[in-house]
């Protein structure tokens, strides 16, 4: 259960939970989602950019796989 | 209950005055380090959270698994976050090449990520020496008022396996792709292309008019798993996966 609520958290998207038998169905609806976090791809890139602005850095981890499913958190 | 601190809109906001980055988990031996330490030793895990000095060494917000540890809402985030850029200001009005076209590593990658963020993809193909006029009005772009945020990016040559991407036989072999993604992130189209010789007015033009055009689907991601472990599809990354996460 902590896990699924860590991976919820970390979608960049409105998720709605509804109980539907075993494991959590979740409708990623992105339309609603208007505008959105500009990522960095890699940690040299970022590491470079917050080093040039002396900007903080938001930083996550995520995996693109759902279990080992690609195209989606 | 929406959990979703990262689609908030005060969040969001709040990541303007930050550098942003989203790396990912099993994916590249360099940045498994990086979240072995940041969780103090702990094996790798699907997700990490943390808010770094601008050094990127010294942790602001204790790291963890997710936002929801250190914070109980999406407000309450980016509350904290707007405290946190008052403290390390950096410069307010970053120029776009200080920040960097943000690229993910390859296409292969960056189908995927597409694909999970339900987006489109901007693909700058050929030598980066031919590209390089292309790439500058592209970092202008990306981190302008009206596109940041709208795509993602990553670079592409020769060597890259372009069959994955339709359409791209008939694109410029020097320029930039816009790529729709497609189910699970595996391949894609092109939708819309530009030479290398393209004008930062066309190719505003051009990438305005995609992220118009584009609506992206909702996803049952439960269903879509299940239907993905049917297929038999399955997602081969750089490092071995814990066997639980």
């Amino acid at each position: 259960m902590t896990s699924t609520v860590a991976v919820l958290s970390m979608l960049a998207l409105p998720a709605f939970v509804a109980a539907q038998g075993p494991g959590p169905s979740v409708t990623q609806d992105w339309g609603k989602v208007e505008h959105r976090i500009a990522w960095h791809g890699t940690w040299a890139a970022a590491k470079s950019a917050a080093a040039a602005t002396k900007r903080p850095i938001l930083l996550v981890f995520a995996a693109p796989h759902c279990g080992e499913v690609p195209g989606m958190w | 209950m929406d959990r979703s601190y990262l689609s908030d809109q005060a969040v969001v906001a709040a990541s303007r005055s930050f550098v942003c980055a989203r790396l990912l988990s099993f994916e590249d031996a360099d940045e498994a380090a990086l979240m072995r330490r940041l969780m103090r030793g702990r094996g790798l895990v699907n997700t990490v959270f943390a808010i770094l000095d601008p050094s990127g060494q010294r942790p602001l917000v204790r790291p963890g698994r997710s936002p929801t540890g250190p914070y109980k809402s999406g407000a309450a985030m980016a509350a904290s976050m707007r405290k946190i850029a008052a403290r390390y200001p950096g410069k307010p009005r970053a120029k776009a090449r200080e920040l960097g076209l943000p690229l993910l590593r390859d296409l292969r990658l960056a189908l995927n990520v597409t694909e999970c963020d339900a987006q489109q993809l901007v693909v700058l193909r050929g030598d980066p020496e031919d590209t390089e006029a292309l790439e500058e009005i592209l970092c202008e772009l990306c981190w302008s008022d009206e596109l940041i945020g709208r795509f993602l990016y990553c670079r592409a040559d020769d060597e890259t396996e372009w069959a994955k991407v339709v359409g791209s036989d008939k694109a410029p072999k020097t320029g930039l792709l816009v790529v729709r993604t497609r189910t699970y992130g595996l391949s894609g189209e092109v939708v819309g292309s530009a030479s290398a010789a393209c004008s930062a007015k066309k190719l505003k033009k051009l990438l305005v008019d995609a992220a118009a055009a584009f609506m992206p689907r909702s996803v049952d991601t439960r269903r879509l798993r299940r239907r993905g472990r049917r297929d038999g599809v399955r997602w081969q990354p750089e490092l071995s996966l814990p066997s639980r996460r």
